[in-house]
């Protein structure tokens, strides 16, 4: 791959704001995952049946060596960009960018779907409360064959969407402030459904005598279905390390945020999937598979009568807050990519006024819409618009492990504030030791299973998925020649300097010094060896 | 459906490890270690520069002290301790002749620093070389061994006895390529019974 060398940088003076707090930066990343539980707990318990809570738990595994890889990368380059950034550093400008593209299809379908389901929540709610009476679907005819089968929440829908762009536009404070107080709303009304639901309703009887049944009658494509659902629960994590460049302290924070998640996310999950079972039979969850965490929520005794619709109002902000997170990711994604000459400068005005990257904001929430717009035209919209999700997360995904491993050859001196676990010492001759990341081989691995399944399974994310890739792949062809940059290969870019910049800006000062001393021990034995070779 | 009212003592230690374990992740997260200014970061990771650190001996109490001294400095980062011992050969003898005593002594002298530094699990290097001068042995082993920061120890009971000229001293100090330390303790602590 050629190498060209080319002046890169941001607007003087123009930069985004680090205004993203502790709370702000765990709320950021809990509002994309922890919205997918409302949704996936029906889809994996129908699948998995009486083994869901094990389908979750191996799903989860998948999920913990994402979240550690994420972990280690976001807090040793704390800059916007997440996975494409770190595509990039490791792989090379290419790789970048399919990364980048990617997570941005997964960010796009974020808005859409979780806005989508945030207004079918809201729906619900209202018809709970308003107007007592069963929601029904209303359907405009446009011709014969052309039909909106619910228009109603498609403008709730696109409602939504424009008043998250607004939201956003004004600035990382705002937007912040409405995540961090939503979503810890949500985690005290999940937490109060747990407590009660294990203390005054569960059975674990019930449980026990589910899991044997489906043990006896196991079925190996369901369960692996069911495990392959249990990971899209998951997505979404990577949010956190979106919004590094906007938090403050991100080499700190980021590693107990994003840890704090992990946990958080993982332990709900299996709490939910073995309460679920040890309250009600599987079967009444697969009737349930619309709102089956309002359904678990009615069976517990005392609160029951007020949960169902307090289970849909939760719903409906829990998913609201992850289609704004969605908002975020891929506004700050493209913000990035642009200043990495991957995407046009276009992208990389941020506003005068609110020094927030309001195109991007306001050009990739359009483009939500327009999926909002044409999936309207199938009978089930949210199926239409998840069928694409995990492909984009997963593909990013593989990526991403390989640049973590990549990354850990290329760039040793990086300080990490955070390693992946278990790694085994190659001492190389003459050069700094590398720690190689088993536990990134093993969640790479596990990851391209998980995508594999998802392009097999998933009709339209098959075509839909590799379309997207196949189109922005054209638009860089064209878009890097007209710049006379290489395609397939990179553009020079000072890291070391760049890193510095970074962690000064961050006010890291100690990982600073660190790494200062990193590139001081490595000048030496480079000095040792071009000595050597001398002599 | 009516919900069931049911108890199992299950899922009440489930429920309390579940609350537990959420509110102790949560305590964790939300408190980080405290911001370090730039100026003290600086401060502390010159420190941690010292990847090779060399210490003098003469195989004195106050120069195991000096090894002591070396060995807490490099703690942190794992550094790599250098033992140097230079013999002095007087200009009238050949610099290569044998002398044994003096090769016995500082044998001895470097052994037993190296197990002071086996005791903290650093790695260790013993030299023992010889020169016409002490402080230019010094200076060679330590840019022989790429030496970060060489600590220097001095005889208390010469600058008791005000007999110190300081010349080795000096030189070291003013031809040094790195950071020197100069350990001196005072005589009273020499003489003391504790530290006899």
């Amino acid at each position: 791959m050629s190498t060209d060398t080319l002046q890169l940088g941001p607007e003087p003076n123009v930069e985004l704001r680090r205004d993203v707090s502790i709370w702000g930066s765990f709320m950021w990343g809990y509002a994309d995952v922890g919205a997918d539980i409302y949704t996936a707990l029906g889809l994996v318990i129908a699948a998995a049946q009486g083994m869901a809570s094990v389908a979750f738990a191996i799903a989860g595994l998948v999920y913990i060596c994402i979240g550690l890889a994420y972990t280690e990368l976001a807090s040793a380059y704390p800059v916007a960009g997440g996975g494409h950034y770190y595509a990039l550093r490791g792989l090379g400008d290419f790789w970048g960018f399919v990364a980048g593209v990617a997570l941005l299809l997964d960010y796009t379908i974020d808005i859409s779907l979780f806005s989508v389901a945030s207004a079918g929540y809201f729906l619900s709610f209202w018809s709970k409360i308003i107007t007592h009476a069963e929601r029904i679907k209303h359907q405009i005819h446009l011709t014969s064959s052309v039909v909106i089968y619910d228009w109603v929440m498609v403008v709730v829908s696109l409602a939504l969407i424009l008043f998250l762009i607004w939201l956003n536009i004004r600035g990382m404070k705002e937007s912040s402030l409405f995540n961090e107080i939503l979503g810890a709303l949500d985690i005290v009304t999940e937490s109060t459904l747990v407590v009660c639901g294990f203390v005054f309703a569960w059975r674990p009887e019930l449980i026990s005598s589910q899991f044997l049944e489906t043990w006896h009658h196991f079925d190996l494509h369901r369960f692996a279905y069911g495990t392959s659902l249990g990971i899209i629960c998951f997505v979404g994590l990577e949010s956190i390390s979106q919004a590094a460049q906007e938090t403050r302290r991100p080499a700190t924070i980021i590693p107990r945020t994003s840890i704090t998640l992990i946990i958080t996310v993982f332990v709900f999950a299996v709490a939910f999937s073995n309460l679920s079972l040890g309250v009600s039979p599987w079967q009444n969850f697969e009737t349930h598979m619309e709102d089956p965490v309002a359904y678990l929520a009615t069976l517990i005794p005392f609160i029951g009568f007020i949960a169902g619709p307090f289970a849909a109002f939760l719903g409906m902000t829990i998913l609201a807050i992850s289609a704004n997170s969605g908002i975020m990711s891929a506004s700050r994604l493209t913000f990035s990519m642009s200043q990495l000459k991957l995407l046009s400068p276009w992208f990389d005005k941020v506003h005068q006024r609110y020094r927030t990257p309001a195109r991007t904001i306001a050009f990739f929430s359009g483009l939500g819409i327009l999926f909002v717009a044409a999936s309207a035209f199938t009978p089930q919209i949210i199926d239409t618009l998840g069928n694409m999700y995990a492909f984009g997360a997963t593909l990013g995904y593989i990526i991403v492990f390989a640049s973590l491993i990549k990354l850990r050859f290329v760039d040793p001196y990086t300080p990490r504030p955070y390693h992946v676990p278990i790694n085994f010492s190659w001492k190389r001759p003459g050069q700094v030791p590398v720690q190689v990341p088993i536990l990134g081989f093993l969640g790479m691995v596990g990851v391209s299973m998980i995508f594999f399944f998802v392009v097999y399974t998933h009709a339209i994310g098959r075509i839909a998925g590799p379309a997207w890739v196949a189109l922005c792949l054209l638009y860089y062809v064209f878009y890097r020649r007209s710049l006379k940059l290489p395609v397939l290969g990179s553009v020079k870019h000072d890291w070391e300097k760049e890193q510095m910049a970074v962690l000064t800006s961050a006010e890291e000062y100690d990982l600073l010094e660190r790494y200062k001393l990193a590139l001081l021990e490595r000048d030496k034995i480079l000095k040792k060896k071009v000595n050597g070779t001398k002599i | 459906m009516h919900p069931t009212l049911v108890f199992s003592p299950l899922g009440i230690v489930i429920s309390v490890v579940f609350v537990t374990s959420m509110v102790s992740v949560l305590w964790w997260m939300l408190h980080p270690p405290p911001q370090v200014e730039a100026a003290v970061a600086k401060a502390r990771r010159s420190i941690s520069a010292f990847r090779r650190i060399m210490v003098t001996t003469r195989g004195m109490r106050y120069d195991d002290r000096a090894v002591e001294l070396a060995c807490r400095l490099g703690q942190e980062q794992k550094s790599e301790i250098v033992v140097s011992y230079i013999i002095e050969v007087p200009l009238t003898l050949p610099l290569g002749i044998k002398l044994d005593q003096e090769e016995k002594k500082a044998d001895e002298a470097v052994n037993r620093a190296l197990n002071i530094i086996k005791l903290h699990q650093l790695s260790a290097v013993g030299s023992i070389g010889r020169d016409r001068e002490a402080a230019r042995g010094i200076l060679r082993a330590s840019r022989e061994h790429e030496a970060d920061l060489l600590i220097l120890s001095i005889d208390p009971r010469k600058t008791a006895l005000k007999k110190f000229s300081g010349k080795t001293t000096e030189r070291i100090l003013s031809e040094a390529s790195c950071e020197v330390i100069v350990d001196h303790i005072p005589v009273s602590d020499l003489l003391s019974p504790e530290s006899m």
